[in-house]
């Protein structure tokens, strides 16, 4: 069991007994503990014995103050980072009609509409079909990103068809908009990982956020479901063509594997135009292509 | 009165997201938070009355302390308090629904820290009839095991202190267990701030050091706890 525990965490770990980490490496470890049993089991004997420092054998049934400033580290992080973590009930025009309202914006959906037809084939698809059931573009699930832009005042929402893959053709957001997503689900999938990938092959986490590294947990038979994840493009995003995968999945998915799946795609040299799913066993994915454009 | 009906001026911080209110707020509330979620609470269910043990193991409570908060530090949470009531029962509120939604959740995973404690309460429909059939099959009590590492680290600790310089072992006392703070610790073991926060240092090092040297951190002694706890039983 303890060799799921790598040394770079084991230390981390070890270390909270000595001194208190710095909010990232703090954030960084929590992402990884919930999902790793053994890293865990580290953590609780750390715990324990930090306990015992601290406060004496009376202490150790109760969280000590310095535990919970650690969590406190990571709850404010969380929050800056997620200003609503709870997700929005309303219908996804209301809730962009209610941010137009509210900042003057113009929304601009990029709907990964369900079709009706069968689905695209995929050119890069083939190239990964190795092992179980290979990645597939799905009719069953979909998922919609709206490019809000906060400066143009008095314009109405407005909707573009999704790209086929040509980048000219593309919509395009300015690198100053906020990215936010409504997902659909009529699959048997119950997780989602949204991802997108820019020319470089650099990842955009965003959803799952770090320092969580595994999917999101969504609704089965919803439609247009919005996600709460607001993305600002002004954060680790460049102008150039950046592809948006939303990626399902029965079990959850770990960072690991979206990373492993883009080196395995880079490796190809599959350009972003072609690129539609990312070489994932068991998923079903949509994704788009977007233009990012200078303000 | 409570810190957020009495200042304003910090309620409307908190409304507003500011990171220094979001930090007070949450440094006034955890501990009893975390005491709340480590004692446990009852909860109704299809006319029957459940306890929920409460998390022992430090990393679930952590992680619930920290969901409740980021619940709690949300937006729409944020925005709903009323800024009339203690904030206190609105947060504890909080991590009783986190609970819940766990327990219907994970009912296998969580099943161990739930039991029923009366069979002829009336129905409050926290959970489905399938989830508290799971969640009543669960041992009542923390297991064996828990209490044993407990003791071995209590053991441990004792181990270590007696294994220190008498100056040493004296600053030691002074600081962790009778809670001076560094200097006062310090001034009754005739040393300055510096050689106190020094010397301080050096002893969590050598108490995590004397830890890993016993395998305490390693989980065998877990396993070796375990096959004593069993040999003490047969």
């Amino acid at each position: 069991m303890e060799q799921g525990c790598t040394s770079r965490f084991t230390s981390l770990i070890d270390q909270l007994l000595v001194e208190d980490l710095s909010p990232r490496k703090m954030g960084e470890l929590h992402g990884h503990l919930s999902s790793c049993p053994a890293c865990q089991q580290r953590y609780n004997r750390v715990v324990l014995a930090a306990r015992l420092l601290d406060g004496g054998p009376e202490a150790l049934k109760d969280a000590s103050q310095r535990e919970l400033d650690w969590v406190g580290q990571v709850v404010v992080e969380r929050t800056r980072l997620v200003p609503d973590s709870q997700p929005a009930r309303r219908g996804v025009l209301r809730w962009v009609v209610g941010l137009a309202g509210a900042a003057a914006a113009v929304a601009i959906a990029l709907p990964l509409v369900l079709s009706s037809g069968p689905p695209t084939p995929s050119p890069a698809a083939g190239e990964f079909a190795t092992r179980g059931t290979p990645a597939k573009v799905s009719q069953q699930v979909g998922v919609r990103a709206f490019c809000i832009q906060r400066q143009k005042a008095g314009v109405e929402p407005v909707v573009f068809e999704a790209s086929s893959g040509d980048p000219a053709a593309a919509p395009t957001c300015e690198v100053s908009d906020i990215l936010r997503f409504a997902y659909t689900n009529k699959s048997k999938m119950s997780h989602l990982f949204l991802v997108g990938l820019d020319r470089k092959y650099n990842i955009k986490w965003y959803e799952p956020h770090p320092p969580k590294r595994n999917s999101i947990k969504v609704q089965q038979r919803v439609v247009d479901e919005p996600l709460s994840r607001a993305v600002s493009l002004r954060v680790n995003h460049e102008k150039g063509p950046v592809r948006l995968f939303a990626i399902f999945s029965s079990t959850p998915l770990h960072a690991d594997q979206i990373t492993q799946a883009v080196a395995e795609a880079r490796r190809t040299r599959a350009p972003l135009e072609r690129l539609r799913v990312l070489p994932l066993d068991d998923t079903d994915q949509r994704s788009i292509l977007i233009n990012l454009a200078p303000r | 009165m409570s810190l957020l009906t009495s200042d304003r001026e910090l309620l409307k911080s908190f409304r507003l997201g500011e990171q220094g209110a979001l930090e007070r707020v949450y440094r006034e509330y955890a501990p009893a938070v975390a005491a709340f979620l480590v004692r446990g609470f009852t909860f109704g269910s299809k006319g029957r009355t459940l306890q929920f043990n409460g998390y022992h193991q430090p990393f679930d409570l952590d992680n619930a302390v920290q969901e409740t908060f980021v619940r709690a530090f949300g937006e729409r949470a944020r925005l709903a308090y009323d800024g009339l009531n203690p904030y206190r029962s609105y947060v504890m509120a909080i991590a009783r629904n986190l609970v819940l939604s766990e327990l219907r959740r994970r009912e296998v995973a969580m099943s161990q820290l739930v039991r029923v404690v009366d069979e002829g309460q009336a129905p409050l429909d926290h959970l489905s009839q399938s989830q508290v059939q799971a969640l009543s099959d669960g041992p009542c009590e923390p297991t064996g095991e828990a209490e044993f590492l407990r003791q071995e680290l209590v053991t441990l600790y004792h181990g270590f202190i007696e294994e220190l310089k008498p100056q040493h072992r004296a600053f030691f006392i002074a600081r962790f267990e009778q809670h001076m703070t560094q200097v006062e610790a310090g001034k009754q073991t005739s040393l300055s701030h510096m050689q106190a926060r020094t010397l301080e240092k050096k002893l969590r090092k050598r108490f995590l050091s004397f830890m890993q040297s016993r395998g305490y951190l390693e989980g065998y002694r877990s396993t070796y706890a375990m096959a004593t706890l069993c040999l003490m039983m047969l």
